[in-house]
Parts: C-alpha cells; structure tokens; sequence
C-alpha cells in the first residue's frame, strides 16, 4: 500500500519535466523569435516591452503591433500542424501520413486558386486564406464520404481515395492556373505558405478553430492508441471504428485548415513532429498528441525566424524552409532510427 | 449453462464457405479446445465467436442474447480476445497496452477512474507484468507480449475468454508457463473459455473438451481421450498417433508419420 500510493497516478507524471522543458525552450525561442526583424531587439528589451516597462517606446509598438500576433500565429499553427499529422499517422497506421493526407493540400490549393481567378475576374471576392480554408474540408468532408461509403469502409480506402482526390484536384489547378497566368504567381506565393503581414485578425480566428481540432484529437488519445493495434483488434476493444474515423479525421482536418487558411500549404511540420516526440514522451497518445503540438509550434517559429532574417529585408516562404530543413532531418532520422517509429 | 454457444454455424470468408454446420458450447470455469490442422478454420471460428464477422447461417449466443445485436462496447464487456501475432504500429508500453481493455467499460474519451486503475494494477500483478509496466512493447519478449495481451483481457472483466494460438512462437517453457496462467485465471474467474491451439499434447492436457476441425467441418468434440483417436488424427493430420498417459499421469501424444 505505501508503495502504490508513492506513485498514485503513476508514470504519466515521469514526463512531466520533459513537458516543461519543452514549454519553456518554446518560450524562449518565441522571446528570442521576437527580438528578431529589421529593428533588432535583445530578449530583455523584448520582455521589457511585453511586460509594459519598454526601454523604448518604439519597442511597445514593434512587439505589440507588428511581431506579436505573427509570431503567436507561427505557434498556433505549427502546433495545430503538429498534432494532426500525430492524429492521422495513429489513424493510418502509418509514420508517413501527414496533415494533408486525406486530400486537404489538393482542396486548399483548389479553393486559393477560384478565389484568386474569380476575385480578378468580377472584383468581388472572399480572401485567399479563407477560400483555402472552406477548399481544404470539402476536400476532406468529400474524401471521407467516398471512402466510407466505398464498401471498402476501412482506412486503406480514405488513402486511397485522399490520393487520387488531391492529385485530381491538383491537375484542376494546374489547369486554371495555366489559363490565367495572371493568378500565377499571387496562387504560388500562397501556396508555399508563410506568415508574411499577418496580424491580430488572423490570429483571432485561427484561435477559434485550432483549438477545437488538437482538443478532439487529444480527447481521442486511447482510440487512437487502440488503433495501433489495427482495425480489428480496436473493434474487438469494443470501438466503433465509423465514429472513431469520423472525430480523428474531422479534429485534424480542422486543425490543418486553420493552419492552411492562416499560412498557406506548410509541409514537413506535421510529418516531423510526432516523429521527434515518439522518443522523447513515447508512443501513447494521450502524451504525443500534445508533444508533436509543442514541437510543432518550436520548428515552426525557428523555420519562420530563418525565413524572415536569411535574406532579410526580403522574405522567403517558410513552407521553402520547412521542406529544405525537414527533407534531410527527416533522412537523418530515417537512417539513425532505421525503421519510422 | 453455456455462456457462449454457436449454433448450426456456416462460416464464409470472400463469398467462399470456410466452416460448415459447426455447433458448439462453452459452460463458465471450462476451456473449449479448438484444433485441427493449419488452415482449417481456427481463427475464423475465433472472429465469427466475437461477433466481428456474421455467420452466413446459424447463431451465436453469449449468455442467451443473439452476440450479433450487441453493442461493440457490450460485446467487449463480456468477451475478452487474445489474438495472436497482434503487431503495433508504435511502441507502446504494456501499461498503455493493458489499460485499453477498461474502454469497454470506462468508454473512450472519460479518463479512467480510480476503479480503473485499480484493476489495471491486478490485471498485471496476476500475469506478473508490474515491474514491466512502463516498457515499450519492441522491447518485450514473446513470453512477456503474450501476458501483456492476456492482462489486456482481464481488464475487460469477461466471461469469456478466447484464445488464438497462445502459444505460438514461444518455447516449451514459456508454452507452458502462459497456458498454466490461463489455466489458472480460467479456473479462479470461472470464464467460458475458447482456446485455439495446433499443439495436440498441450491441447489435450489444457483443455477440458476439444472440437477437432477438418476442412471446415467439426468431425469430432468432446474429452481428449475421445476427441484424439488414432482414427481420427490418421484422417485429420495423417498420421499414426496414440494418447496416452505419461509418468506424471499427464496426457501425452506419440506420433509417427504413416
């Protein structure tokens, strides 16, 4: 009896300091991240400015009303990036689903893509990001239906279906893009992603709906978990598999369409992160979802820090960054761990 | 009393019939043998007795109730599956692994109560897993994987138990070591228990009653002595065999090929 209750809640607790460990690298690297612009500022000028004392009163401005909501905005979706690409690779069984697998990439690119031709074409139109949006999750919502109404009725027909959906979506956009030259390039920008004149609006409303997704994915830990062991053996668990699928794939798919709509197609972070936090906080979900979200948000701000000060005044599109940093430390990975678990 | 029986059971798997006519029935406290050669059907038997698969023709009934009308949470209340060679996707720990039986009645999204943990924590003592409860599943032998499953089981509190080849791929001393806990779990939690099994001597000592398949068809149950005939395992594995009772007044299986 003393010695179960030395333990009462057990081994969860042992990860605990790794947690803050993480929280805390995550907060510095976003004091640091804020320091960083055509104005540089020391972490001390940048505390002393959020916390209201500014050496400066031009530091008040330029952390509050230019870098501040960007850079939150960085966290936020590099986080909701993170723990969807957790969500689908337990979903799928697979360590190389990522955020976009279930065709949300091919509807984003779709949806930036009309918005951009229409807009030019009758003056009236609705913003990139949220056409990206509303693109990225009736590509999903349609995947989904396909799938699940394929007979097949398992995960192997939602790959299948998201594949060949987003490469059909893919060629429509290549199709319209090639008609209309002139969306060309403002359609490209968008879709190698970045953070570039984001600001408070755009941070509001990712907040409103990132959130709901990582917390469905987190509250879906033990299905997930269950779902390792394959589809037969969580049913005979005593889990619906329809309803599982359902909730797994809606929580991501809003995750990553908050992201979409917020910095356009950012890949590798979602790939990433779970794979980086498997052997830090282990494999259960109920640990990884919310790990592979902070890490999410870490590589995120340092891919948008590097992004914004390589060739800076100019700047570069993070979603170049995370593919150019993400590709080889992904093959790193691949060798050292030898399999991609 | 029969906690779980099949009745007239005709099995298909991809539109092509695997078992034919099959009855049977589990009482509580008792372990049902199912054998026969590989490919004859065990494993099928074992999925279509969770309700995963629907017989073609025929019922199942657990404690009475059509098994096919139950809810999947329902089912795994009261019927626990070992099944064999599970393989995860990710590593994780047999803690991690065991607790998913308790969604069966703690549901899925709640997180698991005191009651939970507490059988959780009995659950692994009585497969001897507690010093390996934080360990990766990779990091396991077959031994301790197999336990991990049965704990798995157990944390379902069924009253049925269904075994799928416990005891491939071990060696002979952790074969023995599984069946005796299962044995023992069986006869202390009084669970009907159906136990897949190609090892004929282990079959015969573990079991209280055996259901011999052929190509589909049960072409003999009931005790060992009157299950493993030499006629009968000549027709079913080609064979020249004789049971008989060892020094330790255990059954044993002298086989020869014909």
């Amino acid at each position: 009896m003393s010695l179960s209750s030395k333990t009462p809640s057990g081994r969860a607790s042992v990860k605990i300091p790794a947690f803050l460990a993480l929280a805390l690298a995550l907060l510095a690297v976003l004091v640091f991240s804020l320091g960083v612009g055509a104005v540089p500022l020391t972490p001390i000028q940048v505390l002393a400015a959020l916390t209201g004392e500014p050496t400066k009163a031009s530091h008040s401005a330029i952390v509050w009303d230019f870098r501040l909501a960007r850079v939150l905005l960085v966290c936020v979706c590099g986080g909701a990036l993170g723990a969807a690409g957790a969500g689908f690779q337990g979903l799928f069984r697979n360590p190389l689903a990522d955020p976009y697998i279930v065709g949300a990439s091919g509807g984003a690119a779709l949806g930036a893509t009309l918005s951009v031709v229409f807009a030019g074409e009758s003056g009236f139109g609705v913003p990139i990001g949220v056409a990206g949006f509303v693109g990225a999750l009736a590509a999903v919502f349609i995947v989904y239906t396909l799938a699940e109404t394929s007979g097949y009725g398992s995960v192997a027909a939602l790959l299948l279906a998201g594949a060949a959906f987003s490469t059909m979506l893919s060629a429509i956009v290549s199709l319209l893009l090639l008609i209309n030259d002139r969306a060309l390039q403002e359609v490209f920008a968008w879709l190698l992603g970045g953070f570039g004149g984001r600001s408070w609006p755009q941070l509001w409303q990712a907040l409103l709906i990132a959130p709901i997704g990582i917390v469905a994915l987190w509250a879906m830990a033990r299905p997930l978990d269950a779902l390792a062991t394959g589809e037969d053996g969580a049913q005979a668990l005593g889990l619906n598999l329809r309803w599982a699928r359902f909730v797994i794939i809606a929580g991501a798919s809003l995750a990553t369409a908050a992201a979409v709509a917020a910095g356009g197609l950012i890949g590798f972070v979602g790939l990433i992160a779970p794979h980086l936090a498997r052997p830090l906080f282990g494999a259960g979900h109920a640990r990884l979802i919310p790990a592979s979200m902070l890490l999410g948000a870490l590589l995120l701000l340092l891919a948008d820090g590097l992004a914004r000060t390589l060739l800076a005044p100019i700047e570069l599109p993070v979603g170049v960054f995370t593919a150019l940093l993400g590709g080889p430390f992904f093959l790193i990975l691949l060798r050292q761990r030898g399999r991609l678990a | 009393m029969s906690w779980l029986a099949a009745d007239h059971l005709t099995l298909a798997y991809n539109g092509q019939p695997v078992i034919h006519d099959l009855s049977l029935a589990v009482a509580a406290g008792e372990v049902l043998g199912l054998i026969g050669p590989n490919g004859a059907g065990k494993t099928t038997v074992l999925r279509a007795l969770i309700g995963q698969r629907a017989p073609r023709t025929g019922s199942l009934s657990l404690n009475g109730k059509n098994l096919r009308e139950l809810s999947s949470l329902t089912r795994a209340q009261c019927i626990g599956l070992v099944p064999q060679g599970e393989s995860l996707a990710w590593p994780l720990t047999v803690e991690e692994i065991v607790a998913l039986g308790r969604a069966a009645h703690r549901g899925w999204l709640l997180p698991l109560s005191t009651t939970d943990r507490d059988v959780i924590k009995w659950a692994l003592a009585r497969t001897h897993l507690t010093e390996l409860r934080d360990r990766p599943v990779d990091k396991l032998s077959g031994g301790e994987r197999q336990r991990t499953l049965i704990a798995r089981a157990l944390t379902q509190q069924p009253s049925v138990l269904l075994l799928d080849e416990p005891t491939a791929n071990l060696d002979i001393h952790h074969q023995l070591q599984v069946l005796d806990l299962v044995r023992e779990l069986v006869t202390k939690g009084q669970l009907a228990t159906v136990l897949a099994i190609h090892d004929l001597t282990l079959a015969a000592r573990y079991c209280d009653r055996l259901v011999l398949l052929h190509a589909g068809r049960a072409i003999a149950c009931g005790s060992p002595e009157t299950v493993l005939t030499p006629d009968n395992l000549r027709t079913v594995f080609d064979v020249q065999a004789e049971l008989y009772r060892n020094p330790f007044g255990q059954w044993s299986l002298s086989v020869q090929s014909v």
